[in-house]
């Protein structure tokens, strides 16, 4: 069997302060990744798998009471990956006086899980909205 | 406690201050105090409770409004100087750091930090293969749900039940460092210290456990997590002249203070058409409720000595002893197969010595030589296999004979399977290297490495691992100044290892794979392909997933053409593969590279991009026991 995983991630930035009192900051960063197992295959063999809607009594009348290797074959699935995240960052500040300072602060995380099994789908989009006040003595 | 401990130190730290004799002209005290709160726009929830991604470590989303206050203080007065940092987020978010010197004679620093990581919750609902179809009966007549009770006949089934489905798990931890060192102003040469470290794991999580005989019954439980380890590390060091001695010893102490989870186990099924029936279990039904998934609680103490020794400026030697006991504090009970007591708490012991000498030749080159030597030694365990004779009702018109223990269903004196278990740790590892790094010409410095590693292990034929194992590494790196805007490092390492760890009898022989399962047979049940002769004893192959040769390339340039504009090249390319194992080759090719810019136009304005691409491939023989009932 192989085993491969891929992933492609991309960040950016931004400072700024285009105010001698006013600072501002964006961030993005943006990941793929992909996994997958192959050739993992095992050949099958005659059962009575009912749930799979195999019937062999033709073939085998005591049907023996064994599960199909088409289970095990599923295995190959069951570590497949792909899902993609995205983080933003923004925040501004701003200083009032010396001493006393406001900033705010936005964060947002979208996360998509196309390949959902063991834990079920891993799904999830945030946003928050942080606001903030400094003294600095 | 540990808020209540930094507030603590801060009010000291300030008292002291405050006091006349403590103040001075110098007095300074800075800081800046953050108060704020977050407002979750959205719940971590998009589709599906218990979903976690992209926020597996972020408490606040849970809820809607946190509060978020931070500080930052910092207190110079006379010969006392403080500094503290304090983040506050949400319960499970916190983070403090202080340090506190007085007269630089008493050190204290101490810092603390909390954080909570999400669990998955598996609904195990992949582990359902059978052939019986849960709405109506199937090939042999029955449904899955009736596998579990005791005189039903048994089938080949994996099956499960998640007995808490709706339970998200988590769990925090947190991690509270306490270090004090005294300076004795009459001794200078002298310093003694103490450090404490205590780690908290608390939370809920997911307990499994499995059901054998008549099927695979798995079955999920929530578990509570309560998990604390101290650390107390009394220390003295010791300088005297060119020579300096440094010793500590550590005690540390693990309990698992969770409840403890019992479960009772599916019932053993006896095939009803059989005349006889051996049963080989070694607890089921009958054995009553049984503990599961427990962490012994344990101790370790370690004793360790260092030393350094400036010759001149241009040789240092060092040296180091380690001995350390660890404890597993849970076997000291009466004897108890199923929790491995036997009246004796076993004991892993280790010993190492070390060793290293650095000369500086010339300006341009300078050498180590370093060396090193461990062993250890783990307790044998005395298994005494359950061959209990168990009585099973059997189901209705069944000509079975009675049931009969392990040993005396094999016509064996009682005891016969019992055995003493080496332990596996049992190995000396020696160590020997040597590694130079020699300046050629102004911008141009090479690095060279290499060293040997020797493992002898001593129970490896119980363990069906490879005695001795030899690795050889040798490492060359590069460093070239080409002008003043452009640097590049070029590195090479290659592994070579003679008996890479390894599982002597992992798979079938590769060349007639499958084939030592011949498929149902034409009688209903087919015992006489049981696991021994089909499955365990089929494999005669050796696998591993470690290489015997590793190729690791790597190359790193950094390119500032002008002073506003830097920018840096990275790459990674490992080629790994095992020639020594049977059937195909175990092989690993990984790549990894990318690209970071950062543009600076001027103080006022910063701006950075990257790029990373990641390529991990792995190729192995995979070889799966299809259970046969």
């Amino acid at each position: 069997m192989e085993y491969r995983t891929e992933a492609h991630t991309f960040t950016a930035g931004a400072n700024l302060a285009p105010l001698p009192k006013l600072d501002i900051n964006l961030n993005l960063a943006y990941m793929t990744g992909r996994g997958n197992i192959s050739d993992l295959k095992f050949g099958h063999y005659v059962t009575g798998d009912v749930k799979l809607g195999y019937d062999s009594s033709s073939l085998n009348p005591n049907q023996p009471l064994l599960y199909d290797t088409a289970y095990i074959n599923a295995v190959s699935g069951y570590s497949n990956l792909d899902f993609n995240e995205l983080d933003v960052t923004a925040g501004v500040s701003y200083r009032l006086t010396g001493s006393m300072g406001l900033g705010v602060s936005y964060y947002y995380t979208d996360f998509e899980d196309d390949e959902a099994y063991v834990y079920g789908e891993q799904d999830v989009t945030v946003q928050s909205l942080m606001g903030y006040m400094t003294y600095s003595f | 406690m540990k808020r209540i401990a930094f507030t603590v130190l801060a009010i000291l730290a300030l008292a002291w201050a405050g006091c006349p004799g403590a103040m001075a002209e110098e007095k300074v005290l800075e800081g800046e105090v953050t108060l704020g709160g977050m407002w979750t726009l959205d719940d971590i929830d998009r589709d599906e409770d218990g979903a976690v991604g992209g926020v597996e470590y972020n408490s606040a989303v849970d809820k809607n409004l946190t509060v978020d206050l931070g500080a930052d203080l910092s207190l110079r007065s006379g010969g006392l100087a403080f500094d503290g940092q304090a983040h506050y987020q949400d319960g499970d978010d916190q983070e403090y750091a202080g340090a506190l010197s007085l007269q630089r004679v008493l050190l204290y620093k101490t810092d603390y930090n909390r954080f909570m990581h999400r669990l998955g919750h598996d609904g195990l609902s992949n582990l359902e293969a059978h052939i019986f179809d849960l709405a109506a009966n199937g090939g042999g007549g029955l449904t899955v749900a009736s596998l579990g009770a005791a005189g039903t006949i048994g089938s080949a089934a994996v099956y499960h039940t998640d007995h808490n489905p709706l339970d998200e798990y988590a769990v925090t931890r947190s991690e509270w460092n306490n270090g004090v060192t005294f300076h004795i102003p009459m001794i200078p040469e002298l310093t003694l210290g103490f450090d404490h470290r205590m780690e908290k794991r608390q939370g809920c999580a997911q307990a499994r456990t499995m059901s054998k005989c008549s099927a695979c019954h798995v079955e999920g439980y929530s578990r509570g997590v309560h998990e604390v380890t101290n650390d107390y590390i009394p220390k003295a060091s010791l300088r005297v002249g060119a020579l300096g001695i440094e010793y500590s010893f550590l005690h540390r102490e693990f309990n698992d203070k969770s409840d403890d989870l019992e479960q009772t186990y599916n019932g053993l099924v006896v095939p009803a058409h059989l005349n006889s029936f051996v049963n080989r279990l070694q607890y089921a039904n009958m054995s009553g409720a049984l503990p599961f998934d427990e962490t012994p609680d344990s101790t370790k103490d370690t004793h360790t000595l260092k030393a350094r020794w400036d010759v001149n400026p241009q040789n240092v030697f060092t040296a180091g002893f380690a001995y350390s006991r660890s404890t597993n504090e849970d076997t000291g009970g009466s004897y108890d197969p199923l929790m491995g007591q036997f009246g004796k708490d076993l004991e892993l012991d280790s010993t190492s010595v070390t060793a290293k000498w650095h000369s500086r030749l010339t300006r341009a080159l300078s050498f180590n030589v370093r060396g090193s030597y461990q062993t250890i030694d783990g307790d044998d365990v005395y298994v005494d296999v359950a061959d209990d004779l168990y009585t099973i009702a059997l189901a209705a018109g069944s000509t079975a004979a009675a049931n009969r223990d392990l040993a005396t269903g094999y016509g064996l004196p009682a005891g016969y399977w019992d055995f003493t278990r080496e332990s596996g740790y049992n190995r000396d590892v020696v160590t020997a290297g040597v590694d130079a790094s020699w300046r050629i010409m102004t911008g141009v410095t090479l690095h060279g490495d290499y060293e040997l590693r020797y493992v002898d292990r001593d129970n490896a034929e119980e363990y069906e691992v490879p005695s001795e194992t030899t690795e050889h590494t040798f490492d060359i790196a590069g460093d070239w100044r080409i002008d003043r805007s452009l640097k590049l490092r070029l590195g090479y390492t290659l592994s070579l290892a003679d008996d890479a760890y390894a599982m002597d009898k992992a798979v079938c022989p590769p060349d007639v794979s499958g084939a030592g399962y011949a498929g149902p047979g034409t009688a209903l049940y087919d015992y006489s392909r049981s696991y021994y002769p089909a499955i365990y004893h089929a494999r005669t192959g050796t696998r591993s997933n470690l290489p015997n040769t590793a190729h690791e390339f790597k190359a790193r340039t950094t390119w500032s053409p002008m002073q506003l504009v830097s920018t840096s090249l990275y790459a990674k390319y490992r080629l790994a593969e095992n020639d020594e194992v049977d059937g195909n080759e175990w092989e690993q090719d990984l790549f990894t590279g990318g690209i970071n810019v950062v543009l600076t136009p001027s103080e006022k304005m910063v701006f950075s991009a990257g790029y990373n691409y990641f390529n991990d491939k792995y190729e192995s023989l995979f070889c799966i026991a299809i259970y046969d009932g």
